[in-house]
């Protein structure tokens, strides 16, 4: 398989999990577990493009594949326009939920560059952040897609009622 | 201060690059895995390990007795109790671990757990607390000799006559039986830890997912002395924690198990807990049955409260809570509330369900109190059909009221509750949503406002009352200062996601004039961070924070000898700006902060000692009182129930607030954790003692559909004694944000005459309550 | 966690065909879904196995049968199974009650089964034991109908199907 453009080839037993394997075998531990039943989204990658959540996947079937982790989410040019966001608009605090946060923002700008709050929150519902509340998270995804659209980025300041 | 800077840690967390727990790995290391209880009240007849222990791959079952050579098999808990860490006759709780299997491989030790053989005897599980103290109870715990029955302590304060009479004589008593769910924190990242006893130089290395490096240290050598792993002996690293709101505070059994095992065997030993096991075994919050109860005048007088407490401990009292507060800090539940006269107590139970009691993002048992309070004022206000907010500013402390001693004790340092309000209610519109609700109330439409004014006790705490196993409860910061300027800071504190590394780094800069970029902040290891009680109760910034500017004034005060002596003139003739110290009249004459460390180490004055550095130990004079005026907003389907949270606004009064951005976000993620209890969280256990939710399938940690788009804003009422006049903030709207929930949708069911809902509230529960009551298909249209 | 499953079904099958199938222990497990008997202990005792799945868990119960009761004239009976989960996950404790009675030369069975599970699975199962059971006694009346006309048949556990009725069996609920 294919991990943020590096070729790897390793044997597996059959019932190793896609995230243990990433994890353990590759050491890139940017990918995290948070739950065992595909809950949390914390393990969170992209297999192909699409989000996949990596712990009730096997390894083995991701053979072939072309797996993005959040390790590979930066260039050389720098941030990922979504890294970015949720640093620059406090999308995190404990920093656990957010590679897979942010790995399943990435399929959901590219399918929908525009997303209203609406669609945002449904998008990332099937990962669970226990520490921000959402509502940050939800503006560095906003501030992500302008960025990626070309548009002028909102405000990073927080906002307040006076 | 008062900037919102971008935070420090964040680069490395966007990156991939934090460094939890579970990323350590160490060469050699073995994987523990837990075999865990299927009861919830058992005798344990025999452990056959002889299947699991063929296993290639495995070294060890480790069981209760194992540990008891070496009287490791019980440990004490926090509040003066004993837990088992794997016990020898008797389960007591369904997921209490059995035996530990020590092997080469994670799959390997879960494979074999299936291979433990245990024979159970099955006994009667107790799991109401209630029925826990019926006489014919079964006694659980039968390790204590003596021990009659189920009841753990009795506690009392306030004013028990006085309250009765004013009961016996009031115009208007209001009561209503709560109970507070049993929840948990479940803090993306699970426990777990990572054991390095190393038998050459007998000295333990332990990674773990701690809140309290330092205490836990500590407890390690009280537990562990006697078989020669003493204190210096003993290494804690809390690395990078993935949330922790309370739940990594106690010393669970897999810690000491792992501890064990690397000391028996010389390897590194990593134990990992998966959710299920986070859910049912580790520290549970809350459980708390309050009946409250108002006493007060036709006319909206609060005169008195009284509250009754039982508390469902589990099989042992393992609460977090400061040694002398059995209720932690429940006696605050007289609230904002300006009355002389309120009684409180509160009985103990041991049932068979996990142990726990942890301050779950709040200061040990507040928002217990709050909810009480804040409901029972709300109900008050139904009964005399008064507005709930004009209720609360006829009876709120005013504002040159404080210091104000409240009736249970305690000495609320400042705070302007109606400045608070106000701003709350000008926000969401308040008179415009009242007129609204009237005209729905006449199409029958279920719409709610509730309202939550509440006080919070922070930042424990001052020595004479507080301590933890005997140490008392400051904390400390040690600030270094290099010669070329830039600085090493460490906090006996220990971040879980709160930003210790920008805003102590902001509150040194404010103080000492060196950019917060240039101050590195450090916690969590103790080898070496200065000693401190940890980060939970909102004490980081109230006690550390204190520290940190304490210890940057004594580095001020020697930044100006030293000035003094490069300008060559009088302590005195020198006036401080932010970053620099110049002369009186001649601010042309000056040194900057920078130059002034360097000369510290290149050029010091004779007799005085060389080096820019300090360190503090910060005993706050009194714990800090936060405020904050919610209010929320709900809609009602009258068909189905679904409860709809349209509008949430929290105004929050935490004093100087260091860092905007960050303190927003700790209301923020609070308020989620606030709804959270309010309408969707709770451990349910059946009648044997089966959990009934133990995994995330179905204990529902709500998602960013759920949660609102929550509105803040603040009042700042600094607190007097406090060094830069901070109050804490991380966990006011966890508090604050249920009884503000419960009372917008009690309030949406006032045509139905509801006038009190458990949490979580349900779509179902209404259905249930209504359907109880009878009102199920009422015409409620008033037009 | 206890739950009463009831099933009342008729065969068209004369009394002393469907009471001696129904008498004989070896036949009669032959039928239940996911159930083996692995060994005679003595006429009134049986050793044997039963595998249930509740959703995500699967658990595998070694255990013992015991005839209580077994009246050929008035054709009751009464069975007693205590089963501990190979896995150690809890414990299951079944007591069957049956009844046959001729009608009109057909054979009217009724059976009362209380089932108490305890442990790991009682997590899962509360919400699912009352579907699941039912679907169980269905497949059971299927196959002891098969045994009876001499028709081939499988006690195979159906956990896919079992899982998907008993979460329409939920729904189902809500709509009504």
């Amino acid at each position: 398989m294919k991990i943020n453009g590096e070729e790897f080839t390793a044997e597996v037993e059959p019932r190793t999990l896609l995230v243990h394997f990433i994890r353990e075998n590759l050491h890139m531990t940017g990918t995290h577990i948070g739950c065992d039943s595909s809950s949390c989204g914390a393990c969170t990658i992209l297999i192909d493009g699409k989000s996949a959540k990596s712990c009730t996947i096997l390894a083995v079937q991701a053979n072939g594949k072309e797996i993005t982790t959040v390790e590979g989410l930066a260039t050389a040019e720098g941030m990922h326009p979504l890294q970015e966001g949720f640093k620059e608009n406090h999308g995190l605090h404990c920093g656990f939920c957010t590679p897979g946060m942010m790995l399943r923002a990435v399929e959901l700008l590219e399918k929908n560059p525009n997303p209203t709050e609406e669609e945002i929150r449904w998008g990332i519902s099937g990962n669970l952040c226990r520490c921000t509340g959402y509502n940050n998270i939800v503006k560095a995804i906003q501030y992500a897609g302008a960025k990626m659209r070309g548009e002028e980025t909102p405000s990073t300041e927080p906002q307040f009622v006076e | 201060m008062g900037h919102s800077m971008k935070r420090k840690e964040d680069a490395r967390f966007v990156h991939g690059k934090g460094k939890y727990t579970d990323d350590v790995q160490l060469p050699g290391m073995l994987y523990m895995d837990i075999v865990r209880s299927p009861y919830a009240y058992a005798k344990i007849k025999s452990i056959d390990a002889s299947e699991a222990l063929a296993i290639p791959g495995v070294l060890a079952v480790v069981t209760g007795k194992d540990l008891e050579q070496y009287n490791l098999h019980w440990m004490p808990t926090l509040m003066s109790d004993t837990q088992m860490v794997l016990p020898t006759d008797t389960v007591m709780y369904q997921a209490q671990e059995v035996a530990a299997i020590i092997a080469t491989e994670k799959y390997i030790a879960r494979d074999a757990r299936e291979k433990v053989r245990v024979d159970y005897e099955v006994m009667k599980a107790v799991v109401d607390p209630y029925k826990a103290l019926d006489e014919d109870a079964p006694v659980l715990r039968t390790d204590k000799e003596g021990k009659t029955d189920n009841h753990i302590w009795h506690w009392e304060v306030g004013q028990k006559e006085e309250t009765e009479k004013i009961f016996n004589e009031a115009e208007v008593v209001v009561k209503e039986q709560m109970h507070i769910p049993r929840i948990h924190v479940a803090s993306i990242e699970t426990c777990g830890c990572v054991a390095d006893y190393n038998k050459v130089e007998n000295h333990l290395t332990m990674y773990m997912t701690t809140q309290a490096p330092h205490a836990i240290r500590t407890v390690i050598a009280l537990v562990a002395g006697h078989v020669g792993i003493t204190e210096e002996k003993v290494r804690v690293i809390s690395p990078d924690i993935g949330g922790g709101f309370g739940g990594k505070v106690p010393v669970y059994p897999g810690y000491v198990i792992a501890i064990a095992a690397s000391f028996l065997i010389g390897k590194p030993v990593k134990w990992i807990e998966d959710r299920s096991e986070n859910l049912q075994a580790d520290s549970f919050a809350r459980d708390y049955h309050i009946t409250a109860e108002m006493a007060g005048t036709k006319d909206g007088k609060i005169l008195a409260t009284r509250m009754k407490v039982l508390a469902d401990h589990g099989y042992t009292d393992a609460a977090a809570n400061p040694s002398k507060f059995p209720t932690g800090m429940f006696s605050i539940g007289t609230g904002s509330y300006d009355y002389p006269n309120a009684f409180m107590e509160a009985d103990a139970v041991y049932t068979n369900k996990p142990p726990g009691g942890v301050a779950y993002r709040c200061s040990f048992r507040v928002t217990e109190a709050v909810h009480a309070i804040e409901r029972i004022t709300d109900r008050f206000a139904l009964e005399i059909e008064k507005d709930p907010a004009q209720l609360r500013f006829d009876n709120f402390i005013k504002k040159d009221q404080f210091p104000y001693p409240s009736p249970t004790g305690w000495e609320y340092d400042s705070g302007d509750y109606e400045a608070g309000l106000k701003l709350a209610m000008k926000a969401v519109e308040y008179d415009k949503l009242r007129e609204e609700q009237a005209e729905k109330r006449k199409k029958g439409e279920l719409m709610g406002i509730g309202l939550s004014t509440f006080t919070e006790i922070v930042g424990a705490g001052p020595s004479k009352d507080f301590d933890i196993l005997g140490i008392k409860m400051f904390d400390s910061a040690e600030i270094r200062v290099h010669p070329t300027g830039k600085a090493i800071a460490r906090f006996g504190t220990k971040s879980q996601g709160q930003g210790h590394e920008t805003t102590y780094a902001q509150i040194i800069a404010e103080e000492l004039g060196i950019p917060a970029m240039d101050i590195q902040v450090e916690e969590g290891d103790t080898d070496t961070a200065p000693y401190g009680l940890g980060t939970y109760a909102s004490r980081s910034t109230p006690t550390a924070g204190a520290a940190a500017a304490v210890a940057a004034r004594k580095l001020r005060d020697k930044a100006r000898k030293i000035a003094a002596y490069l300008l060559e003139v009088s302590e005195d003739d020198l006036e401080w700006e932010p970053g620099k110290f110049f002369v009186k009249g001649a601010p042309e004459k000056s040194k900057t902060i920078q130059e002034i460390v360097f000369a510290s180490y290149t050029n010091h004055p004779q007799g005085m000692e060389a080096g820019f550095e300090a360190t503090h130990y910060y005993d706050p004079p009194n714990l800090t009182f936060p405020s904050g005026a919610y209010i929320c907003v709900v809609d009602i389907d009258k068909e189905t129930f679904e409860i709809k949270v349209r509008r949430f606004v929290a105004i929050d009064d935490a004093g100087h607030i260091i860092n905007p951005m960050v303190a927003q976000g700790q209301v923020h993620g609070g308020l989620t954790q606030g709804l959270a209890p309010a309408m969707y969280e709770e451990l349910i256990y059946d009648d044997d003692g089966n959990i009934l939710n133990g995994t995330f399938m179905d204990y529902l940690v709500p998602t960013a559909v759920e949660s609102p788009n929550w509105e803040t804003g603040h009042t700042v009422t600094p607190s007097p004694h406090h060094p830069i006049g901070a109050k804490g903030i991380g966990e006011s709207p966890t508090v604050g944000a249920p009884p503000a929930i419960a009372n917008a949708i009690v309030d949406a069911l006032k045509p139905y005459g509801v006038t009190h809902m458990d949490i979580p509230i349900t779509p179902y529960k209404i259905f249930k309550k209504l359907k109880d009551m009878g009102v199920l298909d009422k015409d409620i249209a008033e037009g | 966690m206890e739950a009463t499953i009831t099933k009342n079904f008729t065969l068209e099958e004369p009394i002393d065909k469907v009471w001696a199938s129904l008498s004989n222990p070896m036949e009669i497990s032959s039928c239940v879904p996911g159930a083996t008997i692995t060994e005679k202990i003595d006429d009134n005792n049986y050793k044997g196995e039963v595998t249930l799945k509740f959703g995500p868990v699967k658990a595998k119960y070694d255990g013992v049968i015991t005839i209580d009761e077994m009246d050929d004239a008035s054709h009751k009976m009464t069975l007693k199974g205590k089963g501990l989960d190979s896995k150690g996950k809890g414990n299951a404790e079944m007591t069957m009650n049956g009844l046959a009675k001729e009608e009109e030369g057909n054979t009217n069975v009724d059976f009362q089964m209380v089932v108490n599970i305890q442990g790991t699975l009682a997590q899962f199962g509360s919400r699912l034991i009352n579907d699941v059971s039912a679907k169980l006694m269905d497949q059971f009346v299927d196959n002891f109908n098969a045994l009876l006309k001499g028709d081939e048949f499988n006690n195979d556990l159906k956990a896919g199907s079992m899982v998907g009725t008993a979460v329409k069996g939920i729904f189902k609920k809500k709509e009504a």
